[in-house]
């Protein structure tokens, strides 16, 4: 595999290449998960929570359809619109639609990573609106223009030097040195925009299909400010954050918080249910690649994640190359199984950037089993049967790789085969050492040495060790114990 | 799962990087379970566990090895294998490989998990007095199970952990603990050469830690990690050295200061 | 066939393994203290509590109260407390309110959370554009945790409207982790705890 610009190796080594940023990176999303541990720790039923929030997500995605229309029905019960987008273009058609009929032009939004998959900020921009994200890690990468590095922490990429130098640049803010005096001065800045906004745009954590509810949980009272002000709340979710009845929702509010921030719950945990008195609520449905995924066996429960960030705040390799190293607007561990079965041959390095350490899996707060996938899919890559792209071509691995593999399986397979390689690799390492800083191996030798070659294998030297020994015992001289 | 048998007949498992890298592990592991009684045999058409290809992927590659593992290990009732990882991927061989049935492979323990809890080794007969942190790999904490990850919360009901247990009875031994309890060393298999320098912060980022812990030894139950973390120490000529776990336990003298240890086996 | 029903369709024409749903019955946690673990939590939440005893006099606790005394707008939707300001059906004229006094329905020990619900408050703005919220709560509507909330919240979810979870002040780390208090919400929360006879609570409608 060549290292190139556009992988997540060569994108992992630009973050590593600052030290003190990729260092203060990792610490910080450390102290987040040991945060996270506190709480998890604390709770005597924690276990019990996760293994029952996996199996009402399993649950509900096996019943998907029933629940979408009861929840449709019950949302309109209480005069909310519902909307469904079967892609991201259609998503962003209908609610560019609601705007622009209502002539709005000034919109305000909270936290929704299903608009960053649709890519809703440049469509309505590009169509004359003003889109002001709320959350304010979001408002600072938007003012950055760059994406958020972590879907709970959209700006933990950044130093509050960066933050004071964008809000001088773009928003002509004095010269700030503190988080407190930054955030304040966000705030004003956002408080005209929440008075001034037409509508507010919202993602949802839950959709209680009982009730026709919807949940949004929010530490910063962004949502809220965002769809109590203007008349017209539009509410986009992706079609697995449905939930079958209120009673689950303390299921995953205790987790949620506690698993993404350490948190025992968020600031705010509203319910909206049908629209403000003199308002409107549309809720838009998003199915874009979810009803794939529903139909493999092996991948459907990485759509019970509630996005809490907690594999991003665990995983090794997350913390020290940072979010955008993904480049997928979902990064991290379940990231890297999202976007390679949407786009596999522009994602392919992301299944194989993790060594299968199993963190993010002990702390999935629903239980799915991302480092299993992540094995999936580099077998799938290799073996099959193939990730499709959108257009069905399919992505293989390598031919280099899948030949060299299967000549290294024929080796490994034969004890000849391989002692004889294990005889010429010593040979030829022990007269050249320069052999051993070829290719692949250079990789290793970049930062490492090499470790030294014996001069006999363990098998040669258990055989000489067994010639050594008397002819009618191969039996250890001392008795049974200790 | 405790055998009674005094003399019991047991197979070594010995990691194809183990028998090609580093042969005195292997010693080191013949020595230890010679030194408690069992009569160990050592299968010479044995091969890998498959490990290397499954993890980049190359199942169907590995499907052959398998077979050979079966055929060669069939016999025995008791498999022994000084590698957590090795051992955790002929465990998992009927999920990975799909379409196996459970045989020998399921049979394979664990070098520290058979001594402790297979044999009943409450502790060894060694004098170690030396500083030493325990390198707790991925495979044998939270694949295996040997132990209690750091990720889990109440509830979890975790098993023991036979390493800890057999160096914390080793004579005049000073277990010392990194700030991150199980962090992973960043070797991953071919993930050190497809992304050689997330792999090396990492593996460096776990040297620092044992360094401020006070170690003097880094140990484990895999060969894999400490081979990732010696070739980093050696790059950056930093003053801790490896050991394997077996090594410990047969009272090895540290790395370069040939002082001689006492114990069984030597 | 339009999204509606192509996605629909598409949902059930897939063959998935029916998996049940699971009972809701668990040993959800208890407290011994429920009020001093609730607390304890608001605390954690950078939230204060003023607890008031039987004998004293509510009204009067609350309107000694430094974030009440130093308002030049007060908001009061809970009948005996005095405000200034009476209110409005328009959301927007909550921006100027600088304490905002509210009464919450329950409180929940493992989270310091009250939920404040339609019936508490019909201008939602209201509970967000002001600068400080102070919030009465009866000591006795405390829970132990979610569940217990939720089980006696759920009738009225299904009845529909608007309610919250507000569980301290608005707050932000997404600066170089560090905690700021008051983000874009109130900038402080005050529950002043009281017992059901020290106050006779009638929701005001703004």
């Amino acid at each position: 595999m060549t290292v190139s610009g556009s992988d997540h190796p060569s994108r992992a080594a630009v973050f590593l290449a600052d030290p003190d940023r990729s260092g203060w990176h990792d610490n910080a999303l450390w102290q987040i998960r040991g945060r996270r541990d506190q709480r998890a720790r604390a709770l005597p039923e924690w276990e019990a929570l996760r293994a029952l929030a996996g199996r009402i997500k399993a649950h509900t995605l096996s019943e998907l359809p029933e629940y979408l229309t009861s929840f449709e029905a019950n949302a309109r019960r209480h005069g909310a619109e519902v909307h469904f987008a079967r892609d991201a273009a259609e998503h962003n058609r209908i609610v560019l639609d609601l705007l622009r009929s209502r002539g709005i032009t000034r919109v305000v939004k909270s936290k929704s990573m299903l608009t960053e998959e649709c890519r809703l900020n440049p469509w309505l921009e590009h169509h004359g609106l003003e889109v002001t994200d709320t959350d304010l890690g979001e408002l600072i990468v938007q003012l950055r223009r760059e994406p958020p590095s972590h879907i709970v922490l959209p700006a933990i990429h950044l130093r509050k030097e960066d933050v004071a130098q964008t809000f001088s640049r773009v928003l002509g803010a004095p010269p700030l040195s503190d988080a407190q005096s930054l955030t304040e001065f966000a705030r004003q800045h956002l408080r005209a925009k929440f008075l001034a906004a037409e509508a507010g745009i919202t993602g949802v954590n839950f959709a209680v299909a009982e009730t026709g509810g919807i949940v949004v949980c929010t530490n910063e009272g962004n949502a809220d400010l965002g769809t109590s002000l203007p008349a017209l709340h539009i509410a986009c979710m992706g079609m697995e954050k449905l939930i079958p009845r209120a009673a689950d929702l303390p299921v995953f509010l205790r987790l949620l918080a506690r698993s993404a921030t350490g948190q025992a719950i968020t600031a705010y945990t509203s319910h909206y249910h049908g629209p403000r008195p003199g308002g409107e609520l549309h809720i838009v449905i998003v199915d874009n690649g979810r009803s794939q995924l529903r139909a493999e066996p092996e991948h459907r429960s990485s759509l019970y994640c509630i996005r809490c960030g907690a594999c991003m705040n665990t995983c090794p390799v997350f913390r020290r190359s940072g979010g955008h190293s993904y480049a997928a607007h979902v990064p991290g561990p379940i990231g890297s199984i999202l976007a390679p079965l949407r786009k596999p041959t522009e994602h392919q390095s992301l299944p194989h950037a993790c060594t299968l350490c199993g963190s993010c899996t002990a702390v999935c707060p629903v239980g799915i089993d991302l480092h299993e996938q992540l094995l999936t899919l580099r077998r799938r890559q290799v073996d099959g049967p193939a990730l499709l792209e959108l257009n069905g071509t399919a992505y293989r691995a390598s031919t280099l790789k899948r030949t060299f593999t299967a000549l290294a399986g024929w080796v490994l397979a034969s004890s000849w085969r391989t002692a004889w390689l294990g005889v010429a690799v010593r040979f030829l390492g022990h007269r050249f050492p320069a052999l051993m800083r070829l290719g692949p191996l250079g990789r290793w030798s970049k930062t490492r040495s090499l470790p030294a070659l014996p001069l006999r294998s363990f098998h040669e030297e258990y055989a000489r060790r067994q010639a050594r020994l008397p002819r009618a015992s191969g039996r250890p001289s001392r008795g049974p114990g200790q | 799962m405790r055998i009674d048998h005094p003399n019991p007949r047991v197979a070594l498992f010995v990691p194809c990087y183990i028998d090609q890298l580093y042969p005195d592990v292997g010693m080191a592991t013949l020595e230890l379970l010679e030194a408690h009684g069992v009569r160990v045999e050592v299968p010479p058409q044995q091969t890998c566990c498959g490990q290397p290809l499954i993890n980049t992927g190359a199942v169907a590659a590995a499907r052959p090895l398998a077979e050979r593992f079966e055929s060669t290990f069939g016999e025995y009732e008791h498999i022994v294998c000084p590698s957590g990882s090795c051992a955790a991927t002929l465990r998992r061989h009927p999920h990975l490989l799909g379409g196996q049935p459970a045989g020998a492979s399921g049979r394979v323990l664990e070098l520290c998990q058979f001594l402790v809890q297979v044999l009943g080794v409450e502790h060894v007969d060694v004098d170690f007095p030396h500083r030493v942190a325990l390198h707790e790999s991925c495979h044998g904490l939270r694949e295996l199970g040997l132990g209690r990850p750091s990720e889990m919360g109440a509830g979890f009901v975790p098993k023991p952990n036979p390493g800890r247990q057999l160096l914390e009875g080793v004579r005049r031994l000073t277990l010392v603990e990194p700030e991150r309890a199980d962090e992973c060393c960043g070797f991953g298999g071919s993930f050190c050469i497809v992304e050689p320098d997330v792999s090396a912060r990492m593996g460096t980022d776990r040297i620092d830690d044992f360094e401020r812990s006070g170690a003097q030894i880094i140990t484990s139950g895999d060969m894999s990690c400490l081979m990732h973390l010696a070739s980093l120490m050696a790059a950056q000529r930093r003053p801790l050295a490896v050991m394997h776990i077996a090594q410990v336990l047969v009272g090895r003298p540290i790395p370069g200061t040939g002082e001689p240890g006492t114990g069984a086996g030597r | 066939m339009n999204a509606r029903d192509a996605i629909l369709a598409g949902l059930r024409a897939q063959v998935v393994d029916p998996v049940a749903l699971p009972p809701l019955t668990g040993e959800w946690v208890r407290y011994t203290d429920p009020v001093e673990q609730f607390c304890a939590a608001v605390g954690q939440a950078a939230g204060s509590v003023v607890p008031v005893s039987a004998s004293a006099d509510v009204t009067q606790v609350i309107s000694e109260l430094d974030v009440v005394r130093q308002a030049m707008v007060r908001c009061s939707l809970v009948s005996g407390v005095q405000g200034n300001f009476a209110g409005s059906t328009d959301p927007h004229a909550f921006r100027h309110v600088d304490v905002l006094i509210v009464a919450a329905e329950l409180g929940v020990a493992e989270n310091g959370a009250v939920w404040i619900g339609t019936g508490a408050v019909k201008v939602r703005a209201a509970l967000f554009l002001a600068q400080h919220l102070v919030v009465l709560l009866p000591r006795a509507e405390i829970v132990d945790n979610l569940h217990q909330a939720y089980e006696r919240i759920g009738a009225a979810l299904s009845l529909g409207g608007y309610g919250c979870f507000i569980s301290g002040p608005s707050k932000t780390a997404d600066i170089e982790q560090a905690l700021v208090v008051g983000a874009h919400g109130p900038r402080s929360l005050t529950i002043v705890l009281c017992s059901a006879e020290s106050l006779a609570v009638e929701i005001k409608v703004p």
